[in-house]
């Protein structure tokens, strides 16, 4: 294997793992103060994405005007998301998990279904923040992918900061720990649940718009992002932020690494559900958790 | 019973059963031959019908929701087509194979993943799943990848065909059928209900004499099979198999025809999976409109109607459905299990050595010892955080001794899980109330008569076939059970569920349970807590009354009073050790205990 | 009476419970759905996949299908007899293709299917047409993958399928001078057989296959496997492609990423504008795909053989949808006008329509420009030398070359073509 194949791989992998480390990141939040695993974290990025290109090409606007309210309305898809998995429950009475996670799913499926009506099965691509390549010591690397990095570098430094040092972060790590000692203590438990869905979402949406002008994206992709961030936040265990990060980045080498050995593109395809399975089965709290799940 | 009886018994019991049935049937004669339903939906429905008992067994009675039973399904329908295209084995063979290897994944997998919680669980079903997905896609040499593999022979069993459409229906509803049949006689036995129990609470299950990890594991086995089967029927109608028949979407129509038709019937599956087959061709010009409908639906359902369309149905007939313990009243005899609580060995019923246990650094049981003789009370006080529950804890098996000695009768207690604790004769309540919400007062009760169930293989095989909980023995502990509620004096409510009693009433239930096991030792973890003067004085008496029989009693209470009436001895605990140890009068005059209690 | 003429002259039709529900309403009305003032329609099955990751070439082979079907319907139909249409959905899974092929002989009783499309949905049912007895005209890219036994009663209108595709290498050797290439495909089953036909076809040629790489169908970034390919030594000097969806897409566009400035040959289905509109002009070039003449009508030689019939056809479709027609159009017309044609001949009887499309139905020219020939042993029906190599230019293929010519050139003889054939399946015994 040449060098420069190497830093191919960990280059594609960096990048696409920030992808994931962003929707992972989502699930991170949403578990963290909800415990519920929100299966409806891919569809944000479908919409996002799909909604951001719509702006732009169909209606004309500039894209900094798109992104903004293609964010906005998707973390709308984030507050029905959490209206309607908390229908039945009071701080006192949580809901059941099972029937939460069943309600995002039957969600996720609403959501594909009406990206299906409205764009129909076609792959899009928005535009880029920055096209074309440049070269890093042999290996190639696509400028949207480094703006990709970035952006989820930038959003979990902000969001780490958000979690620590505002009221509602730290609001939403109180629900965490004691949802009934939270509402006791007077945080309105509701409106913490509404942000935390909100702003997940507005991370899915992010994630879709960053990657549609590398991979295209159509109505049937959100799954196989919520599989990756489920991968990505279980890899990288409960701590809130450095978890989903580490996890995805690890997810994006290791499934890159693979194309290094013969037969890669086949191991590619199993290697990662695998890997949930182990993880689950001898270190449940991920990688970086201090504590046992 | 006369057969009469038992017939008129099964016709009340299953009184939503029979009408949806009987108007099924009805319906679907009607849509066939208008012309508005194909014969082929009859057939495939009657396969999913099959795959939606298979999950409706795991998650509808025992709790854990997999989301992987596609893979089971995959390997049914996969192992017959490998096995004919390798090998030109006979679908009966393939079947009988690959049924084999489901099962064996299903035992793997249930011990795997037995120890992980709620969505855990759910995700590493998922993953399986996935996995057997992409190896599916991945090792096309063999599976034949996304070209899919062909040539699946249609059933040949003892000499008759099932080529025809026709005829392969037949197969495919008498297979359902009868897999109906032994699904319907494991919830109704004493299994369904130890699995109701694991689903209520583990831990008081477990309590009751419930071996939960076995018994999850040889359900979740079952299932596994119930899917393979179903898998091979599906491989042999279509012909063919690809891997997008077992992909995430056919995960949903699972789980859609579950929701619609309601889990924790059994039954309900029938009208899910017609529903879910019915669909596309409802849907007909608007297909494009599909995924977004059956998400709307399945919301729907979940917001609505989250019992289902069959629980929804059996809510509505209740008040035709009787129960036979209403149709019987109490003989007004004791249980016989209070006659039967065999006696000690030797002088002493439990010894208790140096018991130790520690949190973190907090020692909260700091070498305890005491000895409890047969039929004596003896009770446990201290102040709030003195260690008694955690005391209880221990000799019943819900927490790990980390050191000292415990004897019941000279079994060794420590190391031993609650349900073995349980079989050796010992039952308790506890502090937080532990009752199977889900289930009714009576049936509460019957788990204790039962002693649980020891989730082996063989009773779940038995029950699955009706042999091990008949009609008899079903009698037989509803009888025991109604009479240990007449001693209690909760005869009236026995059909009522547990959630709709007041506290008090609550806590006699859980004593109820507790005694219907007939244990040497009860342990009663404040039961009497929150009963008024009058429910304490019944208490007392039952005390009196079990005692009488030969039942040893360690009660936790904080009703000085009481205690100092009830008790033979008292056992005085503060910050994790014993202060005192006598009879009440010495207690009541001791100097570490009245420091305790009122500061020195 | 005028109720039920109305309603049968609505001859495109979906069907749908509501159908059914108005037909049986009317029947109970006593107006005699049945009665035989007017001609009894022939229904014909259209079986194609609207859903999933193939479905953008569906909507497409639907609306040249019914194209087809309507200007029959002018035209006077079968003898007087208009045509129906009975149209279901595959939802991308094969074995509801199954079923729905099953209940469309079974219960509708049509004499002949149009469809399935999408070679895994075919492969995944092809052995219920020959159960059921009724002849499917399927839109398959790969149908050399379908098992000799199951062709009986299956054969394919998509004249130009991955092994037409994969003789662009004669171009390439002949014009381009390529000597030797590295192959990129999609790694399952699929992906590798029409993998084998690049290192068969290059073979035939006499150029070197260095490498064949692959990633999964779903992968978007395929820099890995194409750097693979730009490292190798001595250099490839062109890179074939096998990939439907935004794989190929993505795999063509990022070999300029990757290094790989040289000719791509192109294998697989994305011939529709929406894939290829951001093919950027650098690689528009370099680009080549072996495909049939409906392709490229605007840049086509006037003095082609099928010249006028293309031209033709694309003014019938726009004149219908407003739209150019794109590849997969002129693929579902043509499928459906191999049964209109045999419906003519024939009638509606299954066996005979089967019989006839397989054997009998000679130089039947369709609107993809080619002539159709069909043998129990060749159920394409045309030589997959006989189409143009075309480049994208503009968002749009444009014609460069006609394909035999380059055969000629490099003296490929028959025999070793015809053994070529054989060996991948195009032609059995």
């Amino acid at each position: 294997m040449r060098t420069d194949q190497i830093l191919q791989v960990i280059l594609t992998g960096l990048s696409q793992g920030g992808i994931y480390a962003l929707i992972g990141l989502g699930f991170s939040l949403v578990s963290m103060s909800t415990r519920v695993l929100n299966l409806a974290q891919g569809a944000y990025a479908v919409w996002g994405g799909f909604l951001f290109i719509a702006m732009v090409s169909a209606l004309g606007l500039p894209p900094l005007a798109a992104l903004g309210l293609a964010i906005i309305a998707t973390a709308l898809l984030g507050i029905v998301t959490e209206r309607l998995v908390h229908i039945r429950s009071k701080p006192w009475r949580p809901i059941s998990l099972d029937v939460a996670v069943l309600s995002t799913l039957a969600l996720s499926v609403v959501f594909e279904g009406a990206a299906f009506l409205v764009w129909g099965p076609d792959p899009q691509r928005g535009p880029a923040i920055q096209s074309g390549v440049f070269r890093l010591f042999g290996a190639v690397v696509v400028w949207q992918s480094v703006w990709m990095f970035g952006a989820m570098i930038v959003l979990s430094v902000a969001l780490h900061l958000f979690l620590r040092h505002t009221w509602m972060g730290q609001a939403m790590r109180a629900c965490a720990q004691n949802t009934l000692a939270a509402h006791l203590l007077g945080i309105n438990v509701r409106r913490v649940g509404l942000v935390t869905f909100g702003i997940a979402a507005m991370l899915g949406a992010t994630a879709g718009m960053l990657v549609s002008p590398v991979t295209w994206i159509d109505y049937q992709i959100g799954g196989y992002f919520m599989l990756q961030g489920v991968l990505a936040f279980l890899l990288g265990g409960e701590e809130e932020v450095a978890g989903p990060v580490v996890g995805g980045l690890l997810l994006g080498i290791v499934e890159n690494v693979l194309l290094l050995f013969p037969g890669g593109g086949l191991l590619k395809q199993v290697i990662p559900m695998i890997l949930l399975i182990a993880v689950l089965l001898w270190r449940p709290q991920g990688l970086l958790a201090k504590r046992a799940a | 019973m006369t057969f009469r009886d038992q017939v008129a018994y099964l016709a009340r019991r299953n009184v939503a059963f029979f009408v949806t049935v009987v108007a099924y049937a009805v319906v679907v004669s009607v849509m066939l031959s208008a012309g508005w339903l194909f014969p082929d939906v009859l057939v495939t429905t009657g396969i999913f019908f099959i795959l939606v008992m298979s999950l409706d067994l795991v998650y509808g009675y025992a709790g854990l929701l997999s989301l992987g039973h596609i893979g089971f399904f995959a390997v049914g329908a996969y192992g017959v087509a490998i096995l004919a295209n390798q090998f030109g084995l006979s679908w009966g063979v393939g079947t009988v194979l690959s049924l084999l290897l489901d099962t064996g994944i299903g035992v793997l997998l249930g011990y795997a993943f037995m120890r992980l919680k709620g969505s855990y669980f759910m995700l590493g079903t998922l993953a399986f799943g996935l996995v057997v997905q992409a190896l599916i896609r991945v090792w096309f040499s063999v599976t034949g990848g996304d070209a899919g593999l062909g040539n699946i022979p249609r059933p040949f069993i003892f000499g008759a065909e099932f080529k025809s459409n026709l005829q392969f229906g037949t197969l495919v509803w008498i297979t359902a059928a009868i897999l109906f049949w032994l699904s319907m006689n494991i919830t109704r036995s004493r299994v369904g209900r130890a699995l109701r129990a694991i689903r209520s609470d583990e831990i008081s299950a477990a309590s009751s004499g419930v071996n939960v990890a076995r018994l999850k594991v040889n359900v979740f086995a079952l299932s596994a099979a119930y899917a393979s089967l179903s898998g091979s029927l599906f491989a042999s109608y279509n012909n063919a198999v690809h891997p997008e028949s077992f992909s995430l979407g056919a995960l949903l129509d699972l789980l859609m025809m579950l929701f619609f038709g309601g889990e924790g019937t059994i039954w309900g599956g029938l009208i899910g999976a017609t529903i879910m087959r019915i669909l596309p061709d409802v849907i007909g010009p608007f297909h494009a409109a599909k995924l977004l409908f059956s998400g709307i639906v399945f919301v729907l359902i979940i917001f609505l109607f989250p019992q289902g369309l069959a629980g929804t149905i059996t809510s509505l007939l209740a008040k035709y459905r009787r129960s036979p313990a209403s149709v019987r009243p109490p003989d007004g005899q004791l249980p016989t299990a209070l006659s039967q609580i065999p006696a000690p060995s030797g002088a002493i019923l439990l010894k208790v050595t140096d018991l130790c246990r520690s949190f973190g650094g907090l020692r909260a049981v700091d070498a305890v010892s005491f000895e409890v003789k047969p039929g004596h009370v003896k009770s446990l006080i201290g102040p709030n955080g003195a260690g008694k529950t955690t005391v209880l804890n221990l000799m019943s098996g819900v927490l790990t001794t980390d050191s000292g000695e415990i004897l019941l009768d000279g079994h060794a207690l420590r190391g031993r899980r609650s349900d073995q604790i349980s079989r050796l004769g010992m039952q308790r309540t506890f502090q937080h109330e532990r009752l199977f919400t889900q289930l009714t007062v009576i049936e509460n009760v019957m788990i204790g008569c039962e002693r649980g169930a020891d989730g082996s293989l063989s009773e779940l095989l038995l029950c699955t076939i009706g042999a091990g909980s008949t009609l008899e023995q079903e009698m037989k502990a509803r009888h025991e059970a109604m009479r240990c509620l007449a001693l209690i004096g909760l005869a009236k409510h026995a059909d009522d569920l547990v959630s709709n009693l007041p506290h008090g009433q609550r806590k006699l239930v859980e004593l109820a349970r507790a005694i219907a096991a007939g244990p040497r030792l009860l342990l009663l973890d404040e039961t009497a807590a929150g009963l008024n003067d009058a429910e304490k004085i019944h208490f007392k008496n039952l005390v009196g009354r079990f005692c009488a029989h030969g039942m040893a009693v360690v009660l936790i209470e904080h009703d000085t009073d009481f205690v100092m009436e009830l008790s033979d001895e008292i056992v005085v605990m503060n910050f994790g050790q014993k202060i005192a140890d006598g009879r009440p009068a010495e207690i009541s005059r001791d100097e570490a205990v009245l420091a305790a209690y009122l500061g020195s | 009476m005028c109720f039920t003429a109305s309603f049968r002259m609505n001859s495109i039709s979906r069907r749908s419970l509501m159908l059914r529900a108005g037909a049986a309403g009317l029947a109970v009305m006593g107006l005699g759905a049945g009665s035989v003032h007017a001609q009894e329609p022939i229904k014909v099955g259209l079986l194609l996949t609207y859903q999933g990751p193939t479905a953008i070439f569906a909507r497409y082979e639907d609306k040249g299908a019914r194209l087809a079907i309507e200007l029959a319907n002018k035209a006077g139909g079968i003898n007087g007899r208009p045509i129906d249409v009975v149209g279901y959905d595959t939802e991308g899974k094969p074995d509801r293709a199954g079923v729905l092929f099953r209940r469309l002989a079974e219960e509708d009783k049509v004499p002949v299917v149009i469809g399935p499309d999408s070679i895994f949905v075919v492969l995944g049912m092809s052995a219920v047409p020959a159960q059921a007895k009724v002849l499917a005209i399927g839109g398959p890219g790969g149908y050399e993958f379908v098992a000799p036994k199951d062709r009986t009663h299956i054969v394919t209108g998509w004249a130009s399928g991955g092994f037409a595709n994969a003789l662009v290498l004669a171009y390439f050797k002949d014009k381009l001078k390529v000597k030797r290439i590295g192959i990129v495909t999609t790694a399952d089953t699929i992906g590798q057989r029409s993998a084998d036909e690049f290192v068969g076809a290059a073979k035939l040629v006499g150029i070197e296959v260095a490498k064949v790489v692959s990633q999964p169908a779903s992968d978007r970034d395929l820099l890995p496997s194409l750097r693979e390919l730009a490292g190798l030594s001595p250099k490839i000097d062109a890179v074939a492609v096998y990939g439907s969806g935004p794989f190929g897409t993505i795999a063509v566009n990022q070999t300029e990423l990757a290094g790989l400035d040289v000719p791509i040959a192109y294998a697989g289905g994305n011939i529709i504008p929406e894939l290829i509109k951001d093919v950027g002009p650098d690689i528009g070039k370099r680009f080549y795909i072996a495909t049939a003449r409906a392709a490229v009508p605007g840049s086509l030689p006037k003095n082609d053989p099928y010249a006028q019939t293309v031209q033709k056809f694309v003014a019938d479709y726009t004149a219908k949808y407003k739209e150019a027609p794109t590849l997969p159009a002129a693929v579902g017309y043509d499928m459906a006008a191999t049964a209109i044609d045999a419906l003519k001949a024939v009638g509606p009887d299954p066996d005979k329509l089967r019989d006839y499309v397989t054997s009998k139905q000679k130089n039947f020219v369709g609107a993809q420009g080619v002539r159709f020939n069909r043998t129990p042993q060749d159920g394409y029906g045309v030589d997959p030398r006989d189409n143009v190599v075309a480049s994208i230019e503009g968002g749009k293929f444009v014609f460069k070359d006609y394909l035999p010519q380059s055969f000629t050139n490099l003296g490929v003889k028959d025999d070793a073509f015809l053994g070529l054939m054989r060996e991948h399946k195009m032609l059995i015994d």
